[in-house]
Order: structure tokens, then sequence, then C-alpha cells
């Protein structure tokens, strides 16, 4: 058996493994970590205690950006699409619960 | 090789690919056009169908360890001489004929089961990680799936490009498993 056959059946049952651990997690809840409060119920829909659409494109405009040309829900953040005060096109990503900035993308 | 009385192997093909590896070929193949389809919303359809794809990528690996010698994805990986004279021929415009994969379409196998792969493993982990390391997946999560569609799409358009050259329907072959010697 050549080494790389032994490193794909490795990375075979490695994947394997995998795939049924994600399949039994998947529908319940992801593992949460200390202290975190998760906004997001698994399917792209923001939980009771998150932020309406309206409040983070207003949590935007309140750091200073705006207009908004877009915004969206993933993964228990706000993703949102709009220019910062000297007319530059950003993608800011908002914490869903707390309204936290977390990352700024400039998109050149 | 034998031949079954009553049914004869079409005449002038052989064999190349075996079942296991073609079931293999389209189910990632749907999985993951339904995954990239339903990337944007969906979640449940999305998320399962990434989950499929990663069990197909590891049920390939290991038949790409144990199966036929054909299927061995450690064939399928040329040395680096190999692809250069290849690559070369393809550039004059002479590529020759392979009745297996040729160096290129071999690597690119591999490559496109990495890249799928890594896709779902890094969807997995932006969903199961949590905090930066989940952000941060999150962002490779879109990356290496925007890649695995390139290499989708480079794939398809060389098997189409070779059965043009070769004047042979390389589609057919990995369906009915045979091609011309």
């Amino acid at each position: 058996m050549r080494v790389l056959d032994t490193v794909f059946a490795a990375g075979g049952v490695a994947l394997l493994v995998g795939s049924g651990v994600a399949l039994a997690q998947q529908g319940g809840a992801a593992p949460m970590q200390d202290g975190e409060r998760r906004a997001d119920d698994g399917r792209g829909i923001a939980a009771a205690d998150a932020m309406t659409l309206g409040e983070a494109v207003a949590r935007a405009g309140a750091l200073g950006y705006g207009p908004v040309r877009e915004a969206e829900y993933e993964h228990g953040r706000y993703e949102i699409e709009t220019v910062d005060a000297t007319g530059r096109r950003v993608e800011l990503y908002l914490d869903a619960v707390t309204g936290e900035l977390l990352k700024i993308d400039h998109d050149d | 090789m034998t031949t079954e009385p009553g049914k004869a192997a079409p005449s002038r093909t052989v064999k190349v690919w075996d079942g296991v590896s073609r079931l293999l070929h389209w189910s990632l193949a749907g999985a993951f056009a339904l995954a990239y389809a339903t990337g944007e919303e969906a979640f449940t359809v999305h998320e399962i169908a990434g989950i499929a794809v990663v069990a197909i990528v590891g049920l390939r690996f290991l038949w790409g360890a144990l199966g036929p010698e054909r299927a061995r994805l450690s064939a399928f990986v040329p040395g680096p001489v190999e692809l250069g004279r290849y690559l070369g021929a393809l550039a004059r415009g002479r590529p020759p004929r392979h009745v297996g994969h040729n160096p290129a379409g071999g690597l690119w196998a591999v490559l496109l089961l990495l890249l799928s792969g890594g896709a779902g493993v890094t969807g997995w982990l932006s969903i199961a990680a949590g905090g930066p390391l989940g952000r941060a997946m999150h962002e490779a999560h879109e990356v290496v799936a925007g890649l695995a569609l390139a290499a989708v799409l480079v794939h398809v358009a060389a098997a189409v490009a070779m059965s043009l050259v070769h004047r042979e329907n390389l589609i057919r072959a990995m369906i009915d498993g045979r091609k011309r010697p």
C-alpha cells in the first residue's frame, strides 16, 4: 500500500465520522461557548432576542454609516452593505443580539 | 477479460470506470449542486446537502485507497515530470489521449474532492465552532465553496473540450463506464 493510499484512507474515515457527527447534531442546537449568546435558531432566522433588521440598520446609522444598500441576517449576525463617512463602500458585521460591531470589510 | 454469454460487451470498448466510482461521482455532483443552489436560503437543505458532500468525499477517499487500481486516488496524482510533459503537449495543442485520466485530469479530480470536502468541513465548523473561529470559518467557507465551483466549471469545460479533441463522449463514459481502448 502506497503512502498516499494510507493518507486517503485515513482522510476518508475522518470525513465519514465527521459527517456522521454533523448529521447527528443537525437540527439540534449547536454547541454553545461560555458566555456566548446565540442569535440564530440554526435555520437562518433571527431568534426572539435578536435585533430586527430595522434596528440593525438604525444601529449602522448610529455608528456613523449610511445610507444602507443591503442588510442580511446570517448565522447570528447582520451583514450590512453601506458606505462610511468618506463615501467608501464597507460591509459591517453586527452581532444580532448585542449590536456589537464585529468586523468591517472594505470593498475595494 | 471474459465475456458473459448472451451479454457481449459492446464491441471495441473497455471498462474504465467502476460502478462505485461512477455512483459517487454523480452523487457528489448532485449534492454539491444542491448545496450551492441553497447556499443563501433553505438552510436546513443546505446543511444536509453539505453533510452529504462530506460523506461522499469520505467514501471516495476510502474507495480511492482500497478500491480497484483504476479508482486509486494515488494513481490520479501525477509526478511533476509526467504532469509537465502533458501540459507542454497541451500547450502545443497536441495532448496525447489517455484511456484513464490524463495527468491534469487526475490531479483535478483530487483537487475537486479536496475543495468540495473542504467547503463542507469549513461550513460545518462555521456553525459548530462559534466565536472568532466560527467567523473565520464562515469567511473560509464562502471562499472555498467559490473555488470549488470554479474548479467544477473548469472540470466540465475540460471534459467537453477533450471529448471534442479526441472524438469521444467522456460524459457518457462516466455514465456507462466504458471507453474505446
